[in-house]
């Protein structure tokens, strides 16, 4: 499969500071890839040298085959680029808007009006078309932001925290969007904070923290990492104390969470004659379960076990 | 949806288009308009009220006019492209098929054409007082056009400014000594309408020439800040200086002394700011900055060497510019073209450049240290005049030895007091002079070569197909963006 974006020890400093330190990553055509990271661990910075907006330092960057810092005008015609945030401009309704990205990206005449009608019609936008940019609600914002950028039909897009601030209704909107673009075949490079919501939307999932990247593949492999841990949620008849002190004397047993009538508790071993005999202990030693339930690890959890990984290895 | 069924505007820059939408519907537009046509018909009610009161309605019209067309439209053009920046709306625009360019001049286009329209809303008034009498037709015609060209270039200067990454109260700062030009634009008008010179086209055909070029340099600035680096230059701003140095060598001569020191003075400033600029433009080291100026072609590659961005080229065209404008200035000052003053001038110009490679702090922006360096030069070249003026002879015999450091001080002592330095320090400062021209040059070919070898290397040829492998090796870090 021809690759989309070719990332290769790419590195950006600012003064002394160094927001990107070599990272390297492909992209095939045609697939979704989540880009997760915490404030500051150069998320934004990698997409704004993918976008052409910065230069690295150093490392090549590859869009489409072509080199960000050799051919950025020819890149620009394939990538479509949504920052986090963007201003509206007063006096300028949803419909004017359109329009002059639409004359900006080159689209003349007849050709121009069928684009508009097209990204009207995909965004939901026609409703909102006459009001001004101003008074629109954040959902309505990013799904205008979102034709802005679907306008010169590009192969690759890059979408800065697209969900940010969307309320549920607008999340599962914007999900929906996301999904049609993929099966239409467009590259999708989406950075978020929220987890879940790029573990549905996305074929594999990126790590970065501190300009490093910590991990490169699908949510399953992230959420199995190499350990083969298992979380279970016991509930009890009454307080959760008499569990609590059990799973603390227990070997290869440790307390995760404690709530008011359960407790989550991570297991040295996935495997089921270990968990059936950690079971019959805590039975055996007076626990009242009214509830055993084997969890699934959750993707949180195991972006919290990477950096607690990395951190640990750091000092 | 109710599309846009575009068809006048499908010929015009979207940047125009958009901000004219925004611009008409905007409140600066409306309240000037407005206004204006509030103040108008109140003043043409006085006159046909009290028709002996022509001489004081004019007055009053024309501060209408110049508040609303020459002040309130320009100065709305201190927050143009700042504002877009403001809304995170640049980089998405950089992202279309727009340029730098083409957003500056459109915010700019947007300004005028607002002011065109205020004008055109006013002529009917025109129209009432010819009737009415009090109209006095040739002079107000230069007037309106003096006022036009005013409005336009004071616009550029805020759009321009509005580029820059400072506040708005430096932007203003910036702007009051900048806006003098509208003074110089109505001091060359005026010869039509005083007794100033001979009336002859010269003047206002000059200051419209003059007017194109500040917001020709202007304009370009405000594009190179917010340019993406591999796009950014200043190149038309260079070959445009030379076209004017080129013009202004061929009509100086002939114009009449009081226009003549209005000109040397406004394009000497101008020419010098394009000058500072080009010396002081970073070295990019991105190849396709550069595959435009020293690609195929022979007589491409020669401009490049003087246009092409970055201060290697910056000092080629420094040189060039500065030997044009003593040219252009001979008719003036004929001893400006020998080849000691030549030389002087240019080492002056070019005597920054040998210093600021060994300055490692404090961090200054270059062209800070290019002024700093500047003025202590000509503080160092200036004791020596002090010590004679206050005739203590030990000063102005120490300090005599401090003028080798101001090459053009160095030249003036030289001609106007030769008795002020010792023939030593004469010769000093022409061997001081050369050796800044020799180093600087060598400094920039050096340079130059290393970008054309870039360039060659990396030719700027049909991009890579979707599936190629990595290009080569990149360049080391930090040598991306070099200042030297």
């Amino acid at each position: 499969m021809p690759l989309a974006v070719e990332v290769r020890d790419l590195v950006r400093r600012f003064g002394t500071f160094e927001a990107v330190r070599g990272i390297s990553f492909e992209i095939p055509a045609g697939a979704v890839l989540g880009f997760i990271g915490a404030n500051g661990a150069g998320k934004t910075t990698t997409m704004r040298i993918m976008a052409t907006l910065e230069e690295p330092t150093s490392g090549t960057v590859r869009i489409a085959g072509r080199d960000v810092t050799e051919h950025p005008t020819e890149v620009r015609r394939h990538i479509g680029w949504m920052p986090d945030a963007y201003g509206a401009y007063p006096h300028v309704t949803v419909s004017d808007y359109l329009d002059f990205y639409a004359r900006a990206h080159g689209l003349r005449g007849e050709t121009r009006r069928r684009r508009l009608s097209e990204i009207v019609e995909f965004t939901d936008l026609g409703r909102i078309s006459d009001r001004e940019m101003t008074v629109l609600s954040k959902g309505e914002s990013q799904r205008l932001c979102l034709g802005r950028t679907l306008l010169s039909d590009p192969e690759i897009l890059i979408l800065d925290e697209p969900a940010a601030g969307l309320d549920p209704r607008a999340r599962i909107e914007f999900k929906r969007l996301v999904r049609l673009l993929a099966e239409s075949g467009k590259t999708l490079f989406i950075s978020s904070h929220i987890l879940s919501e790029l573990e549905e939307m996305c074929d594999t999932l990126l790590f970065i923290d501190d300009g490093r990247i910590l991990h490169h593949g699908s949510a399953e492999s992230l959420k199995r990492g190499d350990t083969q841990k298992t979380i279970v949620t016991v509930t009890v008849a009454g307080s959760p104390e008499p569990l609590r002190e059990w799973a603390e004397m227990s070997p290869g047993v440790e307390v995760v969470e404690t709530a008011a009538a359960s407790c989550r508790l991570r297991l040295e071993s996935a495997e089921p004659d270990f968990i059936a005999d950690r079971l019959r202990a805590m039975v055996g030693a007076g626990v009242r379960v009214v509830d055993f339930r084997r969890e699934e690890r959750r993707l949180e959890d195991a972006f919290v076990d990477v950096l607690r990984k990395v951190q640990g290895n750091g000092s | 949806m109710a599309l846009r069924r575009g068809t006048l505007s499908d010929l015009l820059s979207p940047i125009l288009v958009k901000e004219l939408r925004q611009g008409v519907r905007g409140n600066v537009f409306t309240g000037a308009f407005l206004l204006l046509q509030g103040l108008m018909v109140l003043t043409m009610c006085v006159m046909l009220m009290e028709p002996s009161s022509s001489q004081g309605i004019a007055w009053m019209f024309w501060a209408l006019l110049i508040v609303a067309v020459g002040v309130l439209i320009p100065l709305s053009g201190i927050q143009a492209v700042s504002s877009e920046n403001g809304l995170k709306a640049l980089e998405p625009m950089l992202l279309t098929k727009l340029t730098a360019r083409n957003i500056v001049f459109g915010k700019w286009a947007s300004l005028a054409v607002q002011n065109l329209v205020l004008l055109v809303s006013i002529a009917p008034y025109f129209l009432l007082r010819y009737f009415l009498g009090g109209l006095q037709f040739t002079q107000e015609f230069w007037q309106v056009s003096a006022l036009i060209v005013c409005a336009a270039v004071v616009t550029a200067i805020t759009v321009g400014l509005s580029a820059f990454s400072i506040s708005v109260f430096f932007r203003v700062l910036l702007c009051i000594p900048l806006t003098n030009v509208a003074a110089l634009i109505i001091g060359l008008f005026a010869t039509q309408w005083s007794n100033i010179g001979t009336v002859t086209m010269a003047a206002p055909a000059l200051a419209m020439v003059m007017g194109a070029f500040t917001m020709l340099v202007m304009l370009e600035a405000g594009a190179w800040q917010i340019a993406p680096l591999a796009d950014r230059s200043f190149a038309i701003a260079r070959a445009a200086s030379l076209l004017l140095l080129l013009i202004l060598s061929l009509v100086l001569g002939g114009l009449h002394k009081n226009v003549q020191a209005l000109v040397v003075f406004w394009a000497g400033g101008l020419i010098l700011l394009v000058i500072v600029a080009a010396l002081c433009e970073p070295q990019s080291m991105i190849p396709s900055a550069y595959s435009r100026y020293f690609g195929r072609g022979f007589l491409r590659r020669v401009a490049g060497l003087f246009l092409a961005p970055g201060w290697g080229s910056g000092v080629l065209f420094a040189i060039v510019a500065s030997v044009s404008a003593c040219f252009a200035l001979r008719s003036a000052l004929p001893e400006l073209t020998s080849p000691v003053v030549l030389v002087s001038t240019v080492a002056q110009v070019l005597l920054p450049l040998v210093l600021i490679p060994y300055i490692t702090f404090p961090r200054l922006k270059r062209a800070a240290w290019y002024l700093v360096i500047q003025v202590a030069s000509f503080s160092a070249g200036t004791i020596a005049l002090v010590g004679n003026g206050i005739e203590s002879e030990t000063l102005t015999h120490a300090a005599a030895w401090l003028v080798p450091l101001s090459p053009t001080m160095g030249m003036a002592i030289e001609m106007d007091q030769p008795e002020l330095t010792p023939l030593a320090v004469d010769t000093l400062s022409v061997i001081v002079a050369g050796a800044i021209v020799v180093l600087t040059v060598a400094q920039a070919s050096g340079v130059l070569s290393r970008t054309m070898k870039m360039v060659s290397r990396r030719p700027y040829a049909a991009p890579a197909a979707a599936t190629a492998p990595a290009a080569a090796t990149p360049e080391p870090a930090d040598e991306r963006v070099a200042n030297l």
